[in-house]
């Protein structure tokens, strides 16, 4: 009982005949290192990766003060007018003044 | 002391050469394929030839084992993997009606084989195949020399036993 039964599947087989040459063809073949190509390769994805994946994670722009509303009397003769802004400035430029005038005249002449 | 690389060429044939048959055999039990089992033991030789300046090249057959069978798991598990998604076709070939009793009886040994544990298939196929004694196959195998024995027994058993439930008893 400590035998093996004599079936096809167990019995020896005789290698494939040319193991020798094909060994020594396989010895012959100069080895190539995948990794030397892999690695550079996936180290230069990785980076693209990194890069556009920290572009959409940028942070938005933030107002170094709180948003407010400036109230400007010159703009409007009705109400009043505010200027939003989240960072306002330290100065603003001289805004002229809005006036309501006469409408010009009208002239009527044909050109030649 | 170091061989010189012609030395060691020669050394590397000598031990392809004497052990050829028992590695393609242990192999085979794997892989159950002779292209496979041959490609196993070419890869198992080109890592040895990559490996060469550390190798006792008299001591190197239970090395080869131990490659060769590593190699042919991880072909095996590759295999599978490739037939599950379909990119490799089934291994079986249907037998004419003259031998289909033959052919039930070897596939149902395929299937003992396939299901014993690792622990078991591995002692068995160095016992059967590969003409090393018991402490060489221990050595190889990283057990005591003592379990090989009883590894060997227990496989064996598992095969008889497992054929006399499918009735090939």
């Amino acid at each position: 009982m400590d035998e093996l039964p004599d079936v096809p599947a167990l019995r020896v087989l005789e290698p494939p005949p040319g193991g020798l040459e094909r060994l020594r063809e396989r010895l012959a073949r100069p080895h190539r290192r995948w990794w030397l190509v892999a690695v550079p390769a996936l180290a230069v994805a990785v980076a693209v990766l990194l890069v556009f994946v920290g572009r959409a994670r940028a942070p938005l722009p933030t107002p170094t003060a709180a948003a407010s509303a400036l109230p400007d009397r010159e703009v409007a003769g009705d109400g009043t007018f505010y200027w939003v802004a989240s960072t306002p400035g330290a100065t603003h430029a001289r805004r002229p003044a809005i006036s309501i005038d006469a409408a010009p005249t009208v002239t009527d002449y044909a050109l030649p | 002391m170091a061989l010189g690389e012609h030395a060691q060429r020669r050394a590397l044939e000598q031990l392809y050469v004497a052990n050829e048959r028992g590695l393609y055999n242990a192999a085979y039990r794997y892989v159950w394929n002779a292209d496979d089992a041959r490609d196993v033991v070419h890869d198992a030789f080109v890592r040895l030839w990559r490996k060469r300046d550390g190798i006792e090249w008299e001591r190197a057959a239970g090395l080869a084992y131990t490659i060769v069978l590593g190699l042919a798991r991880n072909r095996r598990r590759a295999l599978a993997i490739r037939r599950a998604f379909g990119f490799a076709e089934s291994r079986e070939v249907p037998a004419p009606d003259a031998a289909l009793d033959a052919a039930r009886l070897d596939a149902a040994t395929r299937r003992c084989i396939d299901e014993l544990p690792e622990r078991l298939r591995s002692v068995l196929v160095m016992c059967q195949y590969s003409g090393l004694d018991h402490a060489q196959i221990a050595e190889a195998l990283s057990i005591a020399a003592g379990t090989v024995g009883s590894r060997r027994n227990e496989a064996i058993a598992r095969i008889r036993g497992k054929l006399e439930e499918l009735g090939h008893g």
